[in-house]
């Protein structure tokens, strides 16, 4: 994953907020140099096809799938593939992404990211899938961590499970901030000692929601990435709601100054508080 | 065999399926052993699951599955509250395991609504309410499909109905009624009428509703695909004629009907 460029900072866009990012394009673009799209399996989305969407951003793209399900212990349903196939062959991002769990079995879909189940059959099917996408289209491919919604079951320790996992398959990690305050709602893990053991020279891209009410805690765990453990990633990806595109206000700009800032250029203080 | 397909199976269907979820609590585990053909080393990976964790999850999940549809079937859910009758919601995702693609659930759960409607010999007030949540819900979910018109109208091009928009039956003014927040006052009967909804193709949040008149066909001949010529010339009078002529640059201009 060496030859992977140096992004900066930007936003996740869903297919469906493409209208409210264009009421903004020219106030976001000023601050963004990336943007990733998230797209979706069931796009009931508005006016927007991916195509158009290639024709009006002007940046580089990422692309970020939630529904390849590449822990499940079947082959990846075909038409999931070709779906992929077309999005990607779309949107040619400079890198994709997906996550390290299961979202079901042939036949009955969870709607949710669930934990990988840690055993070395189960390690096994997530190399051969990925060495496969990877092969099919010759894309780099990064994984994100998702919630402990449950306790994690195996033999396989989580972190030697995802060392492995991205050691033989040449991948990076996305590393979900999101996913790890949200564990604590099920399996209450510590976000900082999750970080402390995962590959760091691995984690090329980071996402962070974009919100109010938690913001001091995902704050919080950026600056311990980017101060103490020294962190580089090559993208750091905001998620806004939709409220968050078309009020693209001073202070939301600040917030992207500051990550820009603390992970791409010197640290300077640049006053803003959280 | 090494396998983790029937535990994941298994997780799955806990996760979907309130009968699995009460096996699992009130019914000897070994029941599921052999329901779900669970493998030694599976078995120890079932032992390892905390059930208190997974019914979090289950229930979270089964909440957000509610929400939505109550979301899609708003002013339906609304007055079935003020019955007391809104259970339907969750009796209908307890049982109900299919794909949760929006579109094909909100589907399921239109039939299975009107199931219960009929069998509960409910009003036909509620069922037009039923109907009306859900042709109003698929429209504005569903993607636009044509482009927003750029040349001018040419009365001698064929017209067609930009996509998607929906025609259906009702018996009451729900609209209105809806619209003024469920009011106490009982809706107002009227004679069968007939609606077209589509999405506004120049606000797409927004939706169009038409009130088509039983007598009147200038719909009936928009989805036709005709010329406006040839449309106007079916109007039984010159007057109808000119009415529809007005009606067809007004549809043109708000890009509710397109070359």
């Amino acid at each position: 994953m060496k030859d992977i460029p140096n992004l900066g900072v930007g936003l996740m866009l869903k297919e469906t907020s493409m209208s409210s990012y264009l009421k903004n394009q020219e106030k976001i673009d000023e601050i963004c140099d990336i943007y990733e799209i998230l797209v979706s399996k069931y796009f009931l989305g508005q006016n927007s096809s991916l195509d158009e969407i290639k024709g009006k951003i002007t940046k580089p793209l990422l692309l970020h799938a939630t529904w390849s399900s590449l822990g499940t212990d079947e082959e990846i349903e075909k038409k999931n593939l070709e779906e992929l196939r077309n999005k990607l062959n779309s949107l040619v991002p400079l890198w994709w992404s997906d996550h390290l769990c299961f979202n079901g079995v042939k036949g009955i879909q969870t709607g949710t990211l669930l934990p990988p189940i840690l055993t070395s059959h189960s390690k096994e099917i997530f190399i051969k899938k990925i060495k496969f996408l990877k092969k099919e289209f010759k894309i780099p491919f990064l994984i994100e961590n998702v919630p402990f919604l449950f306790n994690p079951i195996g033999e396989i320790d989580y972190f030697s499970f995802i060392t492995d996992i991205i050691s033989e398959t040449n991948s990076g990690i996305v590393l979900g901030i999101d996913n790890l305050v949200e564990s604590k709602k099920f399996y209450n893990i510590d976000p900082f000692n999750f970080i402390d053991n995962l590959p760091l020279e691995n984690i090329i891209q980071i996402h962070c929601p974009l919100e109010e009410n938690k913001s001091t805690q995902y704050d919080e765990i950026l600056e311990y990435i980017s101060t103490k453990k020294e962190i580089k990633p090559r993208a750091l990806i905001w998620q806004p709601k939709d409220e968050v595109l078309l009020d693209f206000n001073d202070e939301v700009v600040d917030k992207l100054k500051w990550s820009k800032n603390i992970f791409f250029e010197e640290r300077e203080s640049i006053g803003y508080n959280h | 065999m090494d396998t983790i397909i029937n535990i994941q199976s298994f997780i799955s269907h806990y996760l979907r399926n309130y009968e699995i979820r009460k096996t699992c609590k009130f019914k000897e585990k070994s029941v599921l052993f052999s329901k779900f053909n669970f493998s030694e080393i599976e078995i120890k990976l079932f032992n390892q699951i905390d059930f208190i964790l997974l019914e979090r999850l289950a229930n979270k999940l089964q909440k957000e599955r509610i929400n939505n549809l109550k979301n899609n079937f708003h002013e339906f859910y609304n007055y079935l509250k003020e019955q007391n009758k809104e259970d339907i919601f969750r009796n209908f995702v307890n049982n109900d395991t299919g794909s949760l693609n929006p579109v094909k659930e909100i589907d399921r759960f239109y039939t299975y609504a009107k199931d219960y409607l009929n069998k509960t010999e409910s009003t036909k007030y509620i069922k037009d309410l039923l109907d009306y949540t859900y042709n109003f819900t698929l429209v504005s979910k569903s993607k636009l499909t044509d482009s927003n018109n750029v040349i001018e109208l040419d009365f001698a091009a064929p017209i067609y109905i930009k996509k998607p928009y929906k025609v259906f039956s009702l018996n009451y003014d729900v609209e209105s009624f809806s619209m003024n927040n469920m009011s106490k006052e009982k809706p107002t009967y009227q004679k069968t009428y007939k609606m077209l909804i589509q999405k506004n193709y120049l606000e797409p949040t927004e939706i169009h509703f038409f009130e088509i008149e039983d007598d009147d066909n200038f719909f009936v001949f928009l989805e036709q695909g005709i010329t406006p010529i040839d449309l106007i010339h079916k109007a039984y009078t010159s007057e109808q004629g000119n009415e529809w002529r007005e009606q067809i640059i007004e549809l043109y201009e708000l890009n509710v009907i397109g070359h």
